[in-house]
């Protein structure tokens, strides 16, 4: 039942992660140039260095804010506990991917253990509910399921980071669509998270839009991969994130589909696109390239690096309408 | 832009949230009540089994032609702009 407090918190958090973000990147830029922690920007023909690792604001944040809500919400504090080691362990896993690339098997296998303290505190319920059909039973294969849905999340997500905004746009629509279906549902556990991490991705996706001034890096797309998990089981929007997700879902199903199997980016060899001299990108017409959602749209001819982020977002608004519709049916009991 | 093109992608994602809606209609409303009268655990484990594997076959057949659908939209509109 969501009650008024429960709105000022949300709006609170929100405030608060956006804030610190916004303060904190303009310092990391600084820091990891200053150190050379950069990474070089594939799509511009001009190849500039981006500092690397911005995700560490979006995780900070989080952190920040949800202490807040532990100490504002007393009531829910076995659920932010639980929300916050699933984000840090993920986050710290991504940091360490961003020093020193992980086995491109092993980081799923980390991520889906992340997804442990869930189980352990038993902060979900194994009655998901679906249109149409309502509330169902799931009582042993829910905990495989979390354990699945957290390893996909997270890399559908830092699968889709790609381009200048397109994981910060992309996930802040996502999350967008996760407050608007928790209102609709009653979910304050899923309205108080969803504000948190949206107002940190927003801040965000003010610096990393295109064009880029900073990366988030895998500590900053599996965080963020992390939370929308989390948010989904504990906050029961299980099948709305999944319609929200559709865009990420897409894009990592259709690529593993047609490479055959888990590699690491820097492991695929042919590239599924290609920056003309013009700047703008196109398809590659490799059969042995992997058909990401970025390749699909340039099938229909060569964009801008930020036209192809538009139409990302483009994507994520109207699954994003989909998923609320969803939520809809769910509420409406249809 | 090619809005036509993204259209048809938009008309993809669609097709996508339709099936999956009526594709676990199905499951709820056909698979999941089978039952056999019989009270020996062996075969309501064997039913059991059964409801799983036929709800992940169906699930499989529904990512298989997803993703062929997809696939074969890419390759036929990636041929039409050359």
């Amino acid at each position: 039942m969501i009650s008024a407090p429960d709105l000022i918190y949300a709006a609170t958090g929100f405030t608060i992660s956006f804030i610190i973000t916004f303060i904190l990147v303009p310092f990391l830029i600084r820091k990891f140039k200053e150190k050379g922690i950069v990474g070089i920007d594939v799509h511009k023909p001009e190849k500039p260095e981006i500092p690397e690792m911005g995700g560490l604001s979006i995780l900070i944040s989080i952190i920040v804010s949800t202490v807040f809500l532990i100490i504002v919400c007393n009531n829910l504090t076995k659920f932010f506990i639980t929300f916050l080691i699933v984000v840090i362990v993920v986050g710290i896993v991504g940091a360490i991917d961003d020093i020193k690339p992980l086995n491109p098997k092993l980081k799923p296998t980390l991520t889906a253990l992340a997804s442990l303290p869930i189980i352990i505190f038993g902060t979900y319920v194994p009655r998901p509910v679906f249109p149409i059909i309502g509330k169902t039973r799931l009582t042993i294969v829910y905990p495989l399921l979390i354990v699945a849905g957290l390893a996909v999340s997270t890399n559908a997500v830092n699968m889709l980071d790609v381009f200048n905004g397109s994981m910060a746009g992309t996930c802040s629509i996502l999350l967008l669509t996760l407050l608007i279906s928790s209102i609709i549902l009653g979910s304050n556990i899923g309205i108080l998270l969803s504000a948190i991490t949206l107002g940190s991705l927003i801040a965000f996706f003010y610096y990393n839009k295109y064009p880029a001034k900073i990366f988030s890096g895998d500590v900053g797309s599996l965080t963020v991969g992390a939370a929308i998990a989390t948010i989904a089981v504990m906050g029961r929007l299980e099948i709305v994130t999944v319609v929200a997700m559709m865009p990420h879902i897409m894009n990592g199903f259709h690529s593993l589909a047609s490479i055959g199997g888990l590699l690491e980016r820097r492991q695929i060899k042919a590239r599924p696109t290609k920056v003309l001299a013009d700047g703008r990108l196109a398809a590659s017409k490799d059969p042995k390239a992997p058909i990401t959602l970025a390749r699909l749209i340039l099938a229909g001819g060569p964009l801008y690096e930020n036209e192809v982020v538009k139409v990302f977002i483009l994507l994520s608004i109207y699954s994003g309408v989909l998923a609320i519709l969803t939520a809809l049916l769910i509420a409406w009991g249809l | 832009m090619n809005y036509r093109h993204i259209f048809n992608i938009l008309g993809i994602i669609t097709l996508v949230w339709a099936t999956m809606l009526l594709g676990l209609v199905f499951i709820w409303k056909f698979i999941v009540p089978i039952s056999y009268p019989s009270e020996s655990y062996t075969m309501q484990f064997l039913i059991g089994i059964f409801k799983v594997g036929a709800s992940g076959t169906l699930a499989l057949i529904w990512l298989y032609l997803w993703n062929k659908l997809v696939q074969i939209y890419f390759w036929k509109t990636l041929k039409a702009g050359t």
